[in-house]
């Protein structure tokens, strides 16, 4: 296992629930927990202007239920800055998907570090403010603001962020790591309760 | 000849001049102004006035002033009234501020004296308990040439005599230094100290000196004032600080030990996740903000706080009472080549985060276990691998003690803490069926206890 497998085996998880479909959902209707994770989040990585967790962005939240394969997930999407956001929550990280309005440039670290400096807090771009090249996959090239940390052991969200261009696709990538665990937790697949769950699913067969 | 009204009048005004002439003392006459009327003139005027009203006289006094004696009714005019008319606490830390609209250290100190008829102001004072409060009394007698008396000023409050004084006055103003009668005991209170002054004079004579007020802050030292956002007192502080030490829970005769004993089991768990129902610029959990730093805790604990937040929070209401005690956050932990020896460091500065091994190619992780555990297997659901307890480490007066987050029990030593674990484990990252890396059990260093 390398420092990036888990990014890559989060980003693959997050493209089987994406096959599997999503289900529009209001804001106010998720478990607190969940609305103030995502609010929480939401304020640390984004600025306001791309955050779309906040009334003004008129984002359209939509949810997956896990699966034997997939997590809970919450995304959301809306249009900020000149660009389309596609914002997921787990758990465990955060993915925020960027399609620019423009095609991409051949230059993946110059649009990672322009859409970087565009949407995100400077907290949520590395302690160098930087990504440097971490892997280059056949779907697209890797990029992390510390490509040494294992992202099991960081003593901080801000330790390690990832970024890369995935099918053409810009996206940076955030672990929810708390500093006072070993990993991450156990049974990660399930962040809604059960009665969100059936309500959910209830609506979905309605 | 002056109306007697006229010479009393006279007379009064050169007697306010010369206090000393009031007590019977020596005064130095000056005859080098001869437009000014003679003194014994005066005198023998005001004589004339007061025979004239004989409820004023009582007795006749022979007065000396220099070579001269002068019989006269000084000393026999007696009191019509005594009023209060300022408080000052003289055992007031006199740092406290009047900030109430906000957590902030700001405001102004309240001025002296903290009670005043004159000024209409009944400031709050904070006093270290444990020892008499004193008072410097202001007190007016009418009328203003009222001679001296002997006189018993007595200060009851809550039906008791909390402040008694034995001496004599005079008339106009003065001020008298006034102790409790019995020691405060050591507390940590506020009380509402409403006091009727109540005067005896040696002819028998009562006042009601009036009713003075005061909210008292009782706290076992001087407020600690330092860099920490969290240090300084003010009104709206030390009233939080009151109402956390109300919660005190009875376990010790230590204050600021059974105060954190009241106050833990509102933490059961660190937050990391920000509650949106907790104003932004309080920066929940952290409370890294210049809104007051942790004090805003009190207001939002429901809401959970990061665990150095809430030692932060402690801290700040233990130094707001002046508490002895230090109070630090620790983080302990053991590490796998010497996993019976409990370490300790100050948070954010300890732990087995990076604790790393390769075997055969494979990274393992060193963990504390919080639940169940075995070799060989997954870590089960409900166990947390933890990089180490974070605690609140008390100590005071030769007593030390350890306060976990999350665990409603208190650990004489780190070794204590280390010890709430189950095991130090090694362990490997694989991933489940939903893509998430999840722990596996290599080996297990060490059970505890």
């Amino acid at each position: 296992m390398t420092p990036n497998s888990i990014l890559l085996s989060w980003l693959a998880s997050v493209e089987r629930s994406d096959a599997a479909g999503y289900l529009p959902t209001d804001l106010a209707l998720l478990p607190a927990d969940v609305q103030a994770a995502l609010t929480h989040w939401g304020r640390q990585i984004l600025v306001p202007a791309a955050n779309p967790y906040l009334l003004a962005a008129g984002a359209q939240h939509a949810v997956h239920l896990s699966t034997k394969t997939t997590n809970d997930l919450v995304r959301s999407v809306h249009e900020a800055l000149g660009v389309s956001l596609t914002v997921i929550q787990s758990l465990t990280f955060v993915l925020v998907r960027v399609t620019p309005a423009t095609p991409a440039p051949d230059d993946a670290a110059a649009l990672v570090h322009t859409l970087a400096a565009l949407l995100l807090v400077p907290e949520s771009r590395g302690p160098q403010g930087s990504f440097e090249p971490a892997e280059t996959t056949d779907r697209g090239p890797i990029f992390s603001s510390c490509p040494g940390a294992d992202p099991m052991i960081l003593d901080d969200w801000r330790a390690r962020i990832d970024a890369g261009v995935r099918d053409g696709e810009p996206f940076f990538f955030f672990y929810k790591k708390d500093p006072r665990f070993l990993g991450y937790a156990s049974g990660a697949e399930h962040w809604f309760d059960e009665h969100f769950r059936e309500s959910v699913a209830t609506a979905g067969r309605s | 000849m002056p109306s007697p009204a006229a010479a009393l009048a006279a007379a009064q005004g050169f007697i306010a001049a010369n206090p000393g002439l009031a007590h019977g003392g020596d005064i130095d006459l000056d005859f080098s102004n001869p437009a000014s009327p003679h003194p014994i003139q005066l005198l023998t005027r005001y004589t004339q006035a007061v025979q004239a009203n004989p409820p004023l006289l009582t007795s006749l006094t022979s007065v000396r002033f220099g070579d001269t004696v002068v019989t006269c009714p000084m000393n026999a005019i007696r009191w019509t009234g005594v009023t209060v008319v300022s408080i000052d606490w003289l055992n007031s830390h006199g740092t406290l501020t009047n900030q109430q609209a906000d957590w902030t250290f700001a405001g102004a100190t309240y001025p002296k004296p903290e009670w005043s008829l004159l000024a209409g102001r009944a400031d709050p004072v904070s006093a270290t308990s444990g020892g008499q409060l004193t008072l410097d009394v202001g007190l007016t007698v009418a009328p203003a040439f009222a001679s001296a008396e002997n006189c018993h000023i007595v200060g009851i409050y809550a039906g008791v005599v909390l402040f008694e004084w034995i001496g004599q006055l005079h008339g106009g103003h003065q001020v008298v230094r006034i102790n409790e009668v019995v020691p405060e005991p050591i507390v940590v209170r506020e009380q509402n100290v409403q006091v009727q002054w109540l005067v005896r004079c040696a002819d028998s004579q009562n006042f009601d000196a009036g009713m003075t007020a005061n909210r008292v802050f009782l706290t076992l030292g001087a407020p600690i004032v330092g860099a920490a956002p969290e240090q300084g007192p003010t009104l709206r502080r030390m009233e939080a600080a009151m109402v956390a030490s109300a919660q005190a829970a009875a376990v010790s005769n230590d204050i600021s030990f059974n105060i954190i004993m009241g106050l833990w089991p509102h933490f059961p768990d660190y937050v990391l996740v920000a509650d949106p129902g907790v104003p932004a610029n309080f920066n929940h959990p952290t409370y890294f903000n210049a809104a007051g730093g942790a004090w805003p805790i009190g207001a939002h604990v429901g809401s959970g706080a990061e665990c150095q937040a809430i030692v932060r929070f402690v801290k700040g209401i233990l130094d707001q009472i002046g508490s002895p005690a230090q109070t630090t956050g620790v983080v302990v932990w053991a590490d796998p080549n010497n996993p019976n020896v409990a370490l300790e460091a100050p948070l954010a500065a300890g732990g087995l985060g990076g604790r790393t091994m390769m075997v055969l190619g494979v990274t393992w992780y060193a963990g504390l276990a919080d639940g169940p555990i075995v070799a060989g297997q997954p870590v089960p659901q409900g166990t947390r691998l933890n990089n180490f307890e974070a605690c609140l480490r008390y100590a005071n007066a030769g007593v030390v003690a350890y306060f976990p987050g999350g665990v409603q029990a208190i650990r004489n030593s780190a070794d204590e803490v280390l010890r709430g674990f189950t095991a130090l484990v090694w362990t490997a990252t694989r991933f489940d069926q939903w893509g998430n890396p999840v722990l596996f059990c290599e080996h297990v260093i060490r059970y505890y206890p």
